[in-house]
């Protein structure tokens, strides 16, 4: 137990921010991210035998978040507000913008969201995207090219504007 | 600029400054993945115990289609209906006995003791264990007062778990008397929404070194190993760890070669 708890420990401390990061995204609020991140490191932990010999556990972890945020969707999706106010626990400059990106990423459906995330902020290549998400990469690509349009009718002008560029 | 380009990037700055509390993650994440564990070791056993009734059915129409109409059908799978053993309330001993399972080199624990601890602030069993530059205490209190933390404490801080047990987890350093280096105190204090509650207090006496860590305290505290009543059987074996005491005093625990330690 302690071996296997040391080393998990290890591997939640120097991946957890990462996964936070990632889960923020998918999920839209500070409160939400945490519950996604700690669901996944738990699922990790109970299989953390398979896990610790797994050829790459950085991208197993990647797998599980991605594959737990779609699932949590696919549960969930008929009972969610369809146009969230994401968490606003921090303050900056483009606070607009990033109410707006995270509306807009909101609206996506989980599966586009997550495809957009793994392709546009963990810049995974559409094959492996398709990989991570256990789709084809004719899914990936169609379902990319759909997000994107979405986030252009919503972001297009606001991206460029709000962001000083 | 393109708008994957653009997008790309507004995606990262979203998240370059986002920090989490990460020792709060892994005692969630220790807590929900041996919740995950137990489930799917029962779901196993279920699916084994269906498994052999179903064989025990189908062994049982087997012998109706072998034996001519009216024969005497043979009993099918021998089915012995395992009672469930009979529940006591914990001991000093037995709540000793489950601390060692979960202690790393338990072996090397040594100097057990414990009791029945008559103190109106505890009312409940405690146990101590030493490790020879650590030592460890487990109290187990009844009717108990969910702990917070002091603002002078800065390395303190509450979790509240995803079974609605709250978790306070401490690290302190405190003197060691006497032109002796200080020593690391360290607490796991468990409140469980079923009213069990335990305290573990460890102090290493050379915290370079530690020989207990708060992350294996967290993992002891939060362990679904511990029960207000476990199986008799369990108790009875543990009976002969040591003789409780019934303490009257506040009792902390004391280093190694103590008069008091047995």
């Amino acid at each position: 137990m302690s071996a296997d708890l040391e080393e998990f420990s290890e591997f939640a401390a120097a991946r957890g921010t990462q996964l936070f990061r990632m889960a923020y995204l998918l999920a839209g609020d500070r409160h939400a991210a945490e519950d996604l991140t700690q669901t996944t490191l738990g699922k990790l932990y109970a299989s953390w035998s398979k896990v610790s010999r797994a050829d790459n556990p950085v991208a197993y972890s990647r797998t599980v978040m991605v594959r737990t945020y779609v699932a949590s969707q696919r549960r969930t999706r008929l009972e969610r507000p369809t146009a969230e106010v994401p968490d606003s626990g921090r303050h900056g400059e483009d606070t607009a913008l990033r109410l707006t990106l995270f509306s807009a990423l909101a609206e996506l459906p989980g599966r586009d969201r997550a495809i957009v995330v793994l392709r546009y902020w963990e810049d995974h290549s559409v094959e492996d995207t398709a990989t991570i998400l256990g789709v084809s990469s004719g899914t990936v690509r169609t379902r990319s090219q759909r997000a994107l349009g979405k986030l252009r009718q919503r972001l297009g002008t606001e991206i460029s504007e709000l962001s000083g560029r | 600029m393109g708008f994957e380009t653009e997008l790309s990037e507004r995606l990262h700055a979203e998240t370059d400054d986002a920090v989490v509390d990460l020792d709060q993650l892994l005692t969630g994440s220790v807590a929900y993945g041996t919740k995950l564990v137990r489930r799917r070791r029962v779901t196993r056993i279920v699916a084994g115990a269906a498994c052999v009734a179903a064989l025990g059915g189908a062994f049982a129409y087997a012998g109706t289609l072998n034996n001519p109409a009216g024969g005497k059908i043979p009993p099918a799978a021998t089915v012995t209906a395992t009672r469930p053993e009979k529940q006591v309330p914990i001991t000093p001993q037995a709540a000793l006995a489950v601390l060692l399972e979960l202690l790393p080199n338990s072996d090397l624990a040594i100097n057990r003791r414990g009791g029945f601890d008559g103190m109106n602030k505890v009312r409940g069993i405690y146990a101590t264990a030493d490790y020879g530059t650590a030592v460890l205490r487990l109290e187990i209190v009844k009717n108990p007062v969910p702990y917070s933390c002091a603002a002078y404490e800065a390395g303190c801080k509450v979790v509240r778990l995803p079974d609605g047990s709250k978790l306070r987890l401490l690290t302190a350093s405190v003197g060691g008397g006497q032109g002796k280096k200080d020593i690391q105190q360290l607490q796991a204090n468990l409140s469980r929404e079923d009213g069990f509650s335990l305290d573990l207090i460890a102090y290493n006496n050379a915290p370079a070194q530690p020989a207990i860590t708060l992350a294996q305290l967290q993992a002891i505290a939060t362990s679904t190993r511990w029960h207000p009543r476990l199986d008799q059987s369990f108790v009875a074996k543990s009976e002969h760890l040591f003789r409780p005491r019934l303490v009257t005093e506040p009792s902390v625990p004391q280093s190694i070669n103590s008069p008091g330690a047995n």
